[in-house]
């Protein structure tokens, strides 16, 4: 699979981890550590794929969602959330704010990736 | 006035005088001659019988009118007098003209008008006082119901003269409670009276002091636990010692503290074992060299596996903690449209401008109604400032254990940082430092801002957890009315029955009955015919407890012929999985327990009852009466005895007829009727005497019968 994706969160062990799975998948990643870059950096190129951690400072994943999808330029941009606390309404917070897809922490990397591939190919579609 | 009777009777009786004398002289005028003549006989008796003539003439002249002015204008007013006594105030007494007593009759109705003027001030008074009453106890009633703490009033021995519907929900409805029935059934026996003995020496000790008493008994079948707190009492219009129990179920709260200790114990101790496993490894891991091919294999699929079974047990603690939460003692049922009307009274007082309502019928939240008002309330002004609408509308929607609780408005979508930016303002009247954020963490809750289903309107929803409220099931549909749940004259009684000789001389309106009804597959209990349907009421000290009543289909083991059916619309599929007679008739026996049976036609019933009596373990030793028997001693004279004739005669609505709970109230209507018509024509008192006389009336039947 290829594809563009940008990975968001403020926990570099994370991001580290996931980075070096998806690109081994095939993905071309990349990485922000809080929202307003990553915001920046999908103005600068929108990815395919955005996975977006919800606990961030300042600007948290919920914002960074809406403001995503606040701008049609970038309509084509999925976004999956991760969870930090596996509460059911996060989940439906970040659905109702315009998110494709999440997954809850802890997580099987195998499972992001499962999920990325879906969207990718999803996107594709469109 | 008396001197001119006295003067005219002065007058009659000189006038009485001068008739005699005259007469004495017109026969001396008279005798003169004839005693000149020598003639004495003649002269002596012609002047006697004269005389004797003219004076019996003047004293019936006399007594006649004595007795029209004086002898009978006395006896009406007297008479008159009595009637005015008795009530009929306005009566004129009737006195010929002409009479003597003056002014007599006047003053009597005088008296008459005072005396009714004085009984309708009583009579107001009384009324008053009593609407006064009335009103109060309905007041106390209305606060009894709605009290969310048990309360139950005994007397000294259990048995139970009043309780609320608190005290119901928390000690069942099968059996539950009920007046005069005894609290031991229902919890245990020595908890409670070892706090009444030792309150009773307390108060014997120190009687000023007020003495409670706090407990925790087992809860019904031994389930759950209670906190109780007990205060003595004098209970009754004779103050009788009694007790009153305060109950509040504490099984869900310490069930909940329980679960939680034990998901703490979980977490603590099931999450050490996979941590060391996985920090060794790690550990081993730094430790191996470049060439250690193998161990770092083994060692890195240590770590994978123990950071699964990490990730797997943390899940599972998730799970269970799911459930208890934010389970604060703050919350409790809060129903959505009455917070959408505090939400609306302070928006009036706080910020006129806008205009709440619930649109759609509210559903009930498990929350902190306070907390939550404020927070829609600081919602609801902050979204009309910021998007310069003067209307919200608040709805409830039904989600997965979450009502969702939506404000709306005409108009876009909140952002997010924006609604962060409100949440995170503190609201005062919460508490010191407590935010709009807190109140949603309290329960669990988020919120967020979306278009609505509707075009053109966007909304914030507010998830919060649902309360179980909305899927209790309606209570049981029984009678309607307020259910009686106190009487303290119970009191009275119970201890008139431990010095008591024996039922029979119990009066009949202080007795305790149940008035019940079968319906049958039809009329011949010897040749097979069984009860499909059994229904009771009970009657306690004349007034028929309309939330107490029992009422159970019975399956017949064989088929009900279709005319039966259309007698009382109990179909074959109707009592399929009704249980069998033994087992229902068993549970009739433990309603009933020891009070007297009614119905009517009793024999016909109690002869279904007994055929099942060694089969369900039970011997029915109470006394029947039947009210069939009872219109006949009332009534002789007529010839209808059937249930709706007598209810006809004794003018009682009937509704319901044919099903075995709508005859069973029937005949409970007609029993309390005539129950006063027996002791107004004195036929019986006691149950012995309304024994006897039915006796005798069936003795009656019997020869009538033979002819």
């Amino acid at each position: 699979m290829s594809g563009r994706v940008l990975i968001v969160g403020d926990e570099p062990n994370i991001v580290l981890s996931l980075e070096f799975l998806l690109s081994r998948a095939g993905c071309e990643v990349t990485t922000a550590a809080d929202g307003e870059a990553a915001l920046d950096a999908i103005a600068a190129a929108p990815p395919d794929v955005v996975l977006l951690d919800v606990n961030m400072p300042k600007l948290d994943g919920f914002q960074v969602c809406e403001r995503i999808r606040a701008n049609p330029a970038w309509h084509a941009v999925r976004i999956l959330i991760l969870t930090a606390r596996g509460r059911d309404i996060e989940r439906e917070k970040g659905l109702a704010l315009g998110a494709d897809g999440y997954v809850t922490k802890p997580f099987a990397t195998r499972e992001v990736v499962t999920k990325v591939r879906e969207l990718l190919a999803a996107g594709g579609a469109d | 006035m008396l001197i001119r009777a006295r003067r005219a009777v002065w007058l009659v009786f000189a006038a009485l005088v001068a008739a005699i004398l005259g007469a004495l002289a017109a026969a001396g005028v008279w005798l003169a001659p004839h005693l000149a003549a020598g003639d004495l006989t003649v002269a002596v008796s012609g002047g006697l019988g004269l005389l004797g003539m003219i004076l019996i003439g003047a004293l019936a002249l006399t007594w006649v009118w004595l007795d029209r002015v004086l002898v009978r204008p006395l006896a009406a007013a007297s008479r008159g007098a009595r009637i005015i006594a008795r009530g009929r105030t306005a009566h004129r007494i009737e006195v010929p003209d002409g009479h003597l007593l003056g002014d007599l009759p006047d003053a009597l109705h005088g008296l008459g008008e005072v005396l009714h003027e004085a009984r309708s001030n009583v009579e107001r008074a009384v009324a008053d006082g009593a609407a006064r009453s009335e009103q109060q106890k309905a007041q106390l009633e209305a606060v009894l119901r709605e009290l969310s703490e048990g309360v139950v009033v005994c007397e000294r021995h259990g048995h139970i003269l009043l309780y609320n519907p608190a005290a119901q929900a928390i000690l069942g409805s099968d059996p539950g409670p009920g007046l005069g029935r005894s609290l031991y059934a229902l919890i245990r026996r020595e908890p409670i009276e070892h706090a009444l003995a030792a309150l009773t020496e307390q108060q014997a000790a120190a009687p000023q002091a007020d003495a409670a008493m706090s407990f925790v008994v087992p809860g019904v079948a031994g389930e759950g636990l209670l906190r109780c707190r007990m205060r003595v009492l004098s209970v009754g219009p004779e103050g009788h010692p009694g007790f009153v129990l305060a109950l509040a179920d504490d099984t869900r709260q310490v069930r909940a503290l329980h679960q939680r200790d034990a998901l703490l114990r979980q977490l603590v101790d099931g999450l050490r074992g996979p941590l060391a496993s996985l920090r060794a490894a790690a550990e081993a891991l730094g430790e191996c060299g470049p060439d250690e091919g193998p161990q770092r294999g083994a060692f890195e699929a240590v770590v994978e596996e123990e950071s699964r079974v990490l990730s797997e047990r943390l899940e599972r603690v998730a799970q269970d903690a799911r459930g208890l939460l934010g389970g604060g003692g703050l919350r409790a049922e809060v129903a959505a449209g009455v917070l959408a009307a505090a939400v609306a009274r302070r928006l009036d007082a706080r910020h006129p401008a806008v205009r709440f309502g619930l649109h759609g019928s509210g559903l009930w939240i498990d929350g902190d109604a306070h907390g939550l008002a404020l927070l829609v309330e600081h919602l609801a002004a902050r979204i009309a400032a910021a998007r310069g609408v003067e209307r919200i509308e608040m709805e409830t929607l039904l989600g997965d254990r979450r009502v969702y609780l939506d404000l709306s408005w005409e108009g876009e979508p909140v952002a997010g940082a924006q609604l962060d930016a409100w949440l995170a303002e503190g609201i005062p009247a919460a508490g010191p430092g407590v935010t709009a954020r807190d109140i949603i963490a309290e329960h669990s809750g988020e919120a967020w801002s979306q278009r609505h289903r509707h075009a053109g309107r966007a909304l914030v929803r507010i998830p919060l957890p649902a309360s179980s409220r909305q899927w209790d099931l309606a209570p049981s549909a029984a009678l309607p009315a307020r259910p009686e749940f106190y009487d303290f004259s119970l009191a009275a009684q119970w201890q008139a029955a431990r010095g008591d000789s024996g039922l029979v001389n119990r009066e009949l309106r202080a007795l305790e009955y149940v008035v019940f009804d079968t319906e049958t597959t039809g009329l011949r209990p010897s040749q097979g015919d069984r009860m499909i349907s059994i229904a009771g009421v009970r009657v306690v000290n004349g007034r028929l407890l309309r939330g107490d009543h029992f009422s159970a289909l019975i399956n017949p083991g064989r088929p009900i012929p279709a005319l039966s059916t259309r007698f009382h619309g109990i179909t074959d599929a109707q009592v399929s999985d009704a249980p069998m007679a033994p087992e229902v008739v068993a549970r009739f026996k433990t309603f009933v327990g020891e009070a007297v049976l009614v119905a009517h036609n009793a024999a016909f019933d109690m002869k279904f009852l007994r055929l099942q009596e060694r089969a369900a373990g039970v011997v029915f030793t109470n006394p029947v009466l039947d009210t069939l028997l009872l219109s006949v001693l009332l009534h002789d004279h007529a010839s209808d005895h059937t249930l709706d004739g007598i209810a006809r005669r004794l003018a009682i609505e009937v509704h319901d007829r044919h099903t075995a709970l709508g005859d069973a109230l029937v005949t409970a209507a007609v029993f309390l009727a005539q129950l006063p018509l027996l002791e107004e024509r004195a036929i019986a008192n006691t149950l012995g005497e309304a024994l006897a006389a039915s006796e005798q009336v069936l003795d009656v039947r019997r020869m009538q019968a033979q002819f």
